[in-house]
């Protein structure tokens, strides 16, 4: 009974710690966006400013950003923050075997639309992302299962969508090709 | 009535089960919306003959407005935007192994929806359009302010303030690019890509798309859908229970329907919002009938959004405005005097949105168990797989690879909101209704102009609204108060 007491407190810390810094950050951001709505031009008067909605937003962002911030303070956010900050190390917070799964998922989705989307063909960039990412977090699968996944799922998506759907692809398809030497 | 009775022809018949199933495969992929697939349709639709034009596309517009929550319920990445209330009620009740229940109670929900859509097109013409034109730009605008605050509220009950933020950011994140009155551009840093504004279809496959990609494969041990189907046809008496939510909801939809720019986006969000409050119940947790809500009035919708379509020419939502600019290919101009200018066209409407119903049904119960047997694979190989048609939705719309980036950068936004307890649904729903918001409001202040208060709130369809918005906001602080003091 203790033992859940204890961690529904050190969620309800974890959460407040969060808020803190979420409201600081949606704090200044409202504000930048009030500054902004200010400065644009209002040729019609205020009643049809293409500023009037974007100050009437950010206003209400603003003090619901006040709101989460006095939350957080009381359910003591911030100075939980600071006890966190003094004993804080990267290399320990990035080695959980969740933040570097995270990680990897992140940076092999961005090679994958970022560097090989556009540059390369779909098949072939999404062939290397389904390989990296099933080798990464499906090792048991087996090399010869991940690489016949790997280059056929690109295909069947490709034919489903080019050939079926009348969609293009992103980058240049294997299909396009076959398509325009058909026609 | 022989044009009724035309839509009942075996080819067309199968014409539409076609198109249901082609629908129905559309919807259940992420980004790939009802909009896109009509509109995709207007431009193949010219070379077929009128009446198969007509049938195929109700077919496809039904089967596609279910295939939404194929995916919402079974891998909590909704296919369509108006498949967010079915994935918040659904995919909870999937993770327990009742995918093939939620699945079945989605589509006998969707053929009860569709019927009554039916029934109150035929019947309600003038009533439903005599309601819907008292809805003025002053109360479009506030409608689409009670959708996104009611998302606040429902989907973080007890901390309704994250709710509200994350509405608030998708209004504001709306508002980017060149404004409809003025045309000034806002908040586009000198991007061109920003000038049509944020697209929200992007937008919505990261939020919930890649944002699952990340969630689930960063878990060492990610959570699995069972493969055993079960029980599919959900049980008669369970039909009969929520029949209160059924009227209501189909109420919802229609009415939603029949008010221009209004789609099943808003019809489900507020049909689930108000079904809690009726109800009493924490759809979110898991319910069969916050999916009954959800999917009763997205399906409902259609009647309704047809019914302006047809009878004023005024699409009531996107979908419906491809259904208009494919019948105007075809020469066919919709609008007040269609009942003389295209005599029994109404009728082979009204035929065609029964066979499509009918369809829908069938195809969607064949499509349970290949569905389920294919959602429950390791999500360690379905979710890359799901990457790819990620990318696909995001850049079909538009061609560009830059609806790919905003994707990527709004699934790790939606990634770091999910690790700090912000719900991404309003944020969602903001980003849809913005801009519908903006430009209404905007539009009632220049009407408004050199009138006082108490006109302005002597308009009863606007001030009811006024004040259901602050009775949402109220409600949410008040059940905030009573948590805390809990």
């Amino acid at each position: 009974m203790d033992d859940h007491i204890d961690k529904q407190d050190s969620k309800k810390d974890a959460v407040a710690e969060i808020d803190f810094i979420s409201s600081i950050i949606l704090i200044v951001f409202s504000l930048g966006i009030i500054l902004w709505s200010l400065k644009m031009p209002r040729p019609g008067g205020w009643s049809s400013a293409p500023g009037l909605i974007p100050l009437f937003l950010s206003t209400c962002t603003f003090f619901m950003g006040l709101a989460l911030l006095f939350s957080s303070i009381r359910n003591k956010g911030f100075s939980q923050l600071i006890t966190k900050c003094r004993g804080f190390s990267f290399s320990q917070s990035i080695s959980s075997t969740k933040a570097k799964r995270s990680l990897w998922i992140i940076l092999l989705t961005a090679f994958y639309m970022f560097v090989l989307l556009g540059r390369v063909p779909f098949e072939l960039a999404s062939f290397i992302y389904l390989a990296s990412t099933l080798y990464v977090f499906w090792r048991k699968g087996g090399l010869l299962k991940i690489i016949l996944i790997s280059t056929l799922l690109p295909f069947i998506t490709s034919a489903l969508f080019r050939v079926l759907f009348v969609v293009f692809m992103p980058g240049e398809s294997v299909f396009d090709w076959l398509l325009s030497y058909l026609r | 009535m022989y044009s009724f009775w035309m839509a009942f022809s075996p080819y067309l018949v199968l014409i539409c089960s076609a198109g249901a199933a082609l629908g129905i495969m559309w919807g259940a992929m992420p980004g790939l919306s009802t909009t896109m697939a009509m509109a995709l349709l207007v431009g193949l639709s010219y070379g077929m003959a009128t009446d198969v034009a007509i049938i195929f596309m109700l077919g496809v517009f039904t089967g596609s407005v279910f295939g939404g929550a194929i995916s919402a319920t079974l891998i909590n990445i909704p296919g369509t935007p108006d498949a967010v209330p079915t994935q918040l009620a659904g995919f909870p009740l999937a993770k327990k192994g009742q995918g093939g229940l939620v699945l079945g109670t989605s589509i006998t929900a969707s053929m009860i929806g569709n019927w009554v859509g039916i029934l109150l097109l035929v019947s309600s013409v003038p009533f439903a359009i005599d309601i819907a034109l008292k809805f003025a730009s002053w109360e479009v605008g506030l409608l689409a302010l009670w959708g996104v605050a009611i998302s606040g509220t429902l989907t973080v009950r007890e901390a309704p303030l994250k709710g509200w933020i994350s509405g608030w950011l998708g209004l504001l994140i709306a508002l980017v690019g060149r404004e409809g009155i003025h045309g000034y551009e806002r908040f586009t840093f000198g991007n061109r890509e920003l000038l049509l504004g944020v697209p929200y279809i992007p937008v919505l496959i990261g939020l919930f798309g890649l944002t699952e990609i990340f969630d689930a494969i960063s878990e060492p041990s990610p959570y699995v859908i069972s493969q055993k189907v079960g029980r599919v046809l959900p049980p008669f008496r369970l039909i009969v229970r929520y029949w209160k939510s059924i009227i209501r909801s189909s109420f919802v939809g229609l009415l939603t329907g029949v008010i221009p720019g209004c789609g099943a986006n808003v019809a489900t969000f507020v049909s689930y919002g108000v079904g809690e409050r009726f109800t009493k119940k924490r759809f979110s947790k898991g319910d069969l009938e916050g999916v009954v809500c959800s999917e009763v009035a997205n399906n409902a919708n259609i009647g309704g959004a047809l019914l302006p379509s047809l009878v004023l020419g005024i699409p009531g939502s996107a979908p419906t405005a491809a259904f208009i600019a494919a019948l105007s290919l075809h020469g066919i101009i919709l609008g007040p005097t269609i009942e003389h200018e295209q005599p029994g066209l109404l009728y082979f409407v009204y035929g065609g949105l029964i066979i499509a119903n009918v369809a829908m049904y069938v195809s969607a119960f064949a499509l349970i168990k290949p569905s389920v047997k294919l959602f429950s694979l390791p999500r360690q190989i379905l979710l890359p797989v799901v990457a790819l048609l990620c990318v696909v939705g995001s850049f079909a719309e538009k061609l560009a690879m830059f609806d790919i980036y905003l994707m990527f950068g709004f699934g790790l936004f939606g990634y770091i909101m999910r690790k700090t307890g912000f719900p991404i649904g309003p944020m969602v729903l903001g980003v849809i209704l913005g801009n519908m918001m903006d430009e209404n409001l905007r539009r009632a202040m220049l009407v408004f102009r050199g009138q006082t208060i108490w006109q302005v709130l002597s308009r009863p369809v606007g001030t009811t609204l006024i004040i259901i918005v602050i009775l949402t906001f109220i409600s949410g602080l008040y059940r905030k108060k009573r948590k805390v003091g809990v």
